[in-house]
């Protein structure tokens, strides 16, 4: 049987994101460093032992060993997504994004290197990331009413036509795994086999596609 | 709990992969190569100051004015390249060496505008000189760039820029001994090129290295 991974502890009562004191936990996230990094407990090292090895292999081609790593990050990543932002539905987002990053960054691995650092890094990355798009959102949303003291009554129509106009900035196949899958309501295997490739590529073009809309959306916004 | 579906459709995905080349190994071939290319390119389009290699020998607050810009460079080059892996470092840790070593590089040639280390002259002046130091040093950056390439780079604009640094400093301490010698001349046509590079780079980060 599997060791268990030495799992970072979910603290429910963590600050939300975008709220000050969520702002300076990930201050102290980025000063102090990445969260079991310097961990030396029996166990840590026994991860950093088995992921590594994974990784190693993952990096040769090894499908097993890569769904064994991904499997046990998930839980990892997800508890470390929990304790530094509270239970908050941001964390599914963070879990998957941070799973998409390691696996569009597994050729940077160097094997001569730690894991956990290099693994965390990316995750507090992506964390710091989705905990920013929701602080520009919120802003977006607040903002506008508070200037116009109400006056504004249109803001959603406003947003729509940014959308649309964040979506005019994509790639043809980007717009295309976005139209077909938040517009049409089709599902990642429908869509794929639409547009003739794998529902994996379709996933990752979604998720691009997502993150290149937020960032058109916040250049709009700045 | 019920698996990820995106485990499986990554593990579906996975091609297998050569990981990076050593850290050191990189570090060395772009000093080698960075610091070749740039002393043939300055070879090429002149000579170097007439007496220039005496003139360090003789001056050890000139010696510390190239020594420091070598070792400012090199420092750079290193952080670069540390921030370049994830979890390796952060800006905070790697950036100050480098940076308080440039600040020491400046200050020695702005405390040479008062006492020049040297007696100022116009032997050796090369007309294109400030243009050299900008154009010798996009090889340099591109060299970084390409090595780069496989890495996944966190925070681009502080990589960026220290490549950027890194690659216009070779090129400014040459030019310390193949152009004249004037501590303001120096500073505003050898060693402006240094933040001018960094700054494109910062400009460039976005475009130029990957980042997740």
């Amino acid at each position: 049987m599997r060791p268990w991974p030495a799992r970072v502890e979910p603290q429910p009562s963590g600050a939300p994101p975008g709220s000050l004191a969520g702002t300076l936990c990930l201050d102290m996230l980025l000063l102090v460093g990445s969260e079991g990094e310097g961990d030396s407990r029996p166990a840590a090292r026994e991860d950093e032992k088995r992921w590594r090895a994974w990784m190693q292999r993952a990096q040769t081609g090894d499908r097993e060993a890569y769904s064994l790593l991904l499997d046990e990050l998930a839980a990892v990543i997800r508890a470390f997504v929990r304790k530094t932002l509270g239970d908050v539905p941001l964390v599914d987002d963070c879990v998957q994004e941070s799973l998409l990053a390691i696996h569009d960054a597994r050729r940077s691995y160097d094997p001569r290197r730690r894991f956990r650092p290099w693994m965390f890094a990316i995750v507090r990355h992506k964390t710091i990331d989705a905990v920013r798009r929701v602080e520009v959102r919120r802003r977006h949303e607040v903002e506008p009413a508070d200037v116009a003291g109400g006056r504004d009554e249109a803001p959603a129509a406003e947003r729509a036509a940014e959308a649309r106009r964040a979506l005019q900035g994509l790639a043809e196949p980007f717009r295309e795994a976005l139209v077909l899958t938040k517009y049409e309501g089709y599902t990642i295997d429908e869509a794929a086999a639409r547009a003739g490739i794998s529902a994996t590529a379709m996933k990752t073009r979604v998720h691009r596609a997502l993150r290149r809309v937020r960032r058109l959306l916040e250049e709009q916004e700045t | 709990m019920a698996r990820d579906p995106l485990i499986d459709r990554l593990a579906d995905d996975l091609e297998p992969v050569s990981p990076p080349a050593p850290t050191a190994a990189v570090f060395a071939g772009w000093l080698a190569l960075a610091w070749t290319g740039v002393v043939a390119l300055t070879l090429a389009t002149g000579p170097l100051r007439p007496g220039a290699f005496g003139q360090l020998a003789a001056s050890p607050r000139f010696l510390a004015e190239c020594g420091l810009g070598l070792l400012a460079g090199t420092l750079a080059l290193a952080a670069a390249l540390r921030l370049a892996v994830p979890g390796v470092t952060s800006p905070r840790r790697a950036a100050p060496l480098a940076l308080g070593a440039f600040a020491a590089w400046l200050a020695l040639h702005l405390y040479g505008l008062a006492e020049p280390a040297l007696a100022p002259s116009m032997a050796g002046k090369r007309e294109h000189c400030f243009l050299e130091s900008l154009l010798y040093a996009v090889p340099a950056l591109g060299l970084g760039v390409f090595v780069l390439r496989r890495h996944v780079v966190l925070d681009r604009a502080w990589t960026a820029g220290l490549l950027g640094a890194a690659a216009a400093t070779p090129p400014a301490v040459l030019m310390q001994i193949a152009c004249m010698y004037d501590p303001g001349h120096v500073v505003t046509h050898h060693l402006s090129a240094v933040p001018l590079v960094g700054a494109a780079a910062v400009l460039l980060a976005r475009r130029i290295l990957r980042s997740v």
